[in-house]
């Protein structure tokens, strides 16, 4: 890795960064700061929650809106914020080679005497930490939000979720960064990888509602993503985050592996 | 001492499209090393290959003894390198982006504020803020203030004005009495000639010739336009060594000729006619080329260069 590469890196993308973290904060707060009407009126909710289908409530994972993690699970965590930090791993990774080809900047970047791969690698490595930082942002204010109204989860759950989180959004970093490197257009790059990344939450509703086509969970990767039992009892689904992290880091070795040969040019 | 440059049947094709085929030449230390051809002619391609940018269909591309494109990396640290096409990071300011790029060497300060200085190159400003001809003397700045012992220079003076276009010539000279090469592509013959010590003419992918600029200087043609208070005899003027006659107009008021090599039996004859006028036009890289390939047609709808 380059460490000037680097440090340039996580500059250009702290702007982007910063606002997905502040997003994702302010939208868990937001979540958390409607729950004690919730909380405090649970029969009339549960009567609600009765009238949805069981299928519904399956697929969304609605299954107890009267705890503070079934709440915060089910309406931030399960899918929202994933969908929103996979849009920070899709701007950024869809840009990290595509962006340079596009703009017409690829071979000035390549006249550093660093080996393409390393120079890649440093943006992966930054984007990487950007998430990081995102994650901790939602970590932090979930405690925040959680101490304001009396519903500290503990440190297990917390931890158990900043363990969860990153997982999901490593993958989605991985085949955007790998289709920036094949593709060579970020436009297009971002579109398939946000597509992808729709198709695999539509995949996981579809064998959710429906027995049929529960086999579709296995092309899906929100089935390996539990961040609402993480809140809950800090379960750890360990077998699902390697399997996301392992596939992230693959489609990014295969990303290095194709900047390494491919021509820098549009 | 491995040679700056040495290219060997260096060949790349982009698909059906013709990129460049069979390229020979070497660069010699020391000198500066013109690539000229008009737009289209595979001169940017050429420099890609140089640059590791792009992979070689067959052939092979060495600076300093090391594969363009095996041992890239390598390479780029005997190199001072701008671009043809200057894309900048609009976001960073000029001092950032000078930076940037020196932090991946050891760059002499002091002969990067001397730069900056000389081509009055702004640094506070966000780079998307500057004039394009701002933005370019950043990145000459860039390219020089490594002390790379190689320069590859892609159509270096566009963009710049004729001010800055002087004073660039006048670092190139003073680069070369520093012992350092210089390759840099130019589709202004008259540029070339000016800076180069030798030469290379490529077109339609291919190299048609390599030369010492006064050898170029003495096949190349250049057009007289002169006009006469009267009609002259216009037998006179072919019988001149490298005169030609393209055209009279106004019943011989007005003539155009074809001059190449010196021009002072023309001038003498000239002196004794009764001339109220005349233009002497830029050496015509055109000349040239049907000079080399009198018989053989050529493609005027290049399209190697992207």
């Amino acid at each position: 890795m380059s460490g000037v590469m680097f440090r340039q890196a996580f500059r250009d993308q702290r702007r982007t960064m910063l606002w997905f973290a502040f997003g994702a904060a302010v939208y868990v707060l937001a979540i958390i700061a409607f729950y004690p009407s919730i909380r405090d009126s649970t029969e009339q909710f549960e009567e609600l929650l009765d009238a949805y289908p069981d299928a519904i409530k399956e697929a969304f994972g609605i299954d107890d809106f009267s705890t503070f993690a079934g709440f915060v699970g089910a309406e931030a965590l399960n899918v929202i914020w994933p969908l929103v930090a996979a849009g920070f791993a899709i701007v950024v990774g869809s840009a990290a080679v595509a962006g340079e080809i596009e703009r017409g900047s690829v071979d000035l970047w390549l006249s550093v005497p660093v080996a393409r791969w390393r120079l890649l690698l440093a943006k992966i490595v930054a984007a990487l930490i950007g998430l990081l930082v995102i994650v901790m942002t939602t970590v932090g204010a979930i405690a925040v939000g959680a101490t304001a109204i009396d519903e500290w989860p503990g440190v297990g759950p917390l931890a158990a979720v900043l363990v969860t989180l990153p997982g999901i959004v490593v993958t989605v970093l991985g085949y955007a960064v790998l289709l920036s490197a094949a593709i060579g257009r970020r436009s297009v790059a971002a579109g398939l990888a946000a597509g992808i990344t729709l198709l695999s939450y539509l995949f996981w509703i579809i064998a959710n509602m429906s027995q049929d086509f529960n086999w579709l969970r296995y092309l899906s990767i929100f089935s390996a993503y539990d961040a609402q039992a993480a809140l809950a009892d800090a379960t750890v689904h360990w077998t699902g985050l390697i399997v996301l992290a392992l596939v992230g880091v693959v489609c990014m070795v295969a990303a290095l592996v194709i900047f390494e040969r491919r021509d820098a040019l549009a | 001492m491995q040679l700056p440059i040495v290219v060997e049947q260096l060949t790349r094709t982009y698909g059906q499209r013709r990129g460049v085929a069979d390229l020979s030449f070497q660069v010699e230390p020391g000198e500066v090393f013109g690539f000229l051809g008009p737009n289209g002619a595979g001169k940017s391609t050429t420099i890609r290959l140089l640059m590791g940018l792009i992979k070689p269909t067959s052939g092979v591309a060495r600076i300093f003894g090391l594969d363009c494109w095996d041992d890239a990396p390598a390479v780029k640290s005997f190199v001072g390198y701008l671009p043809g096409e200057i894309h900048l990071p609009d976001r960073m300011t000029g001092a950032e982006m000078l930076d940037f790029f020196g932090a991946f060497r050891n760059h002499d300060r002091r002969r990067r504020d001397e730069l900056v200085e000389r081509f009055g190159a702004d640094l506070r400003p966000k780079i998307g803020h500057l004039s394009k001809g701002n933005k370019q003397k950043l990145a000459v700045v860039q390219a020089l203030m490594h002390e790379a012992p190689l320069l590859i220079l892609d159509e270096p003076s566009s963009g710049l004005d004729p001010l800055m276009q002087a004073e660039f010539s006048e670092v190139l000279e003073e680069e070369r009495q520093r012992g350092r090469t210089v390759f840099l592509s130019s589709h202004d013959l008259s540029e070339v000639e000016r800076v180069a010590d030798r030469v290379a003419i490529i077109r339609d992918g291919r190299i048609v010739a390599v030369e010492q600029v006064e050898q170029l200087a003495r096949t190349r043609e250049r057009q007289m336009e002169v006009v006469f208070d009267q009609p002259v005899r216009l037998e006179q003027f072919d019988r001149i060594q490298g005169v030609r006659l393209i055209e009279s107009r106004r019943d011989g008021h007005v003539i155009v000729l074809g001059v190449r090599g010196n021009p002072k039996p023309l001038l003498k004859l000239l002196a004794e006619l009764p001339v109220s006028d005349f233009t002497y036009g830029p050496p015509d890289l055109e000349s040239i080329f049907l000079h080399y390939y009198s018989e053989t047609p050529v493609d005027p709808a290049g399209e190697a260069d992207r």
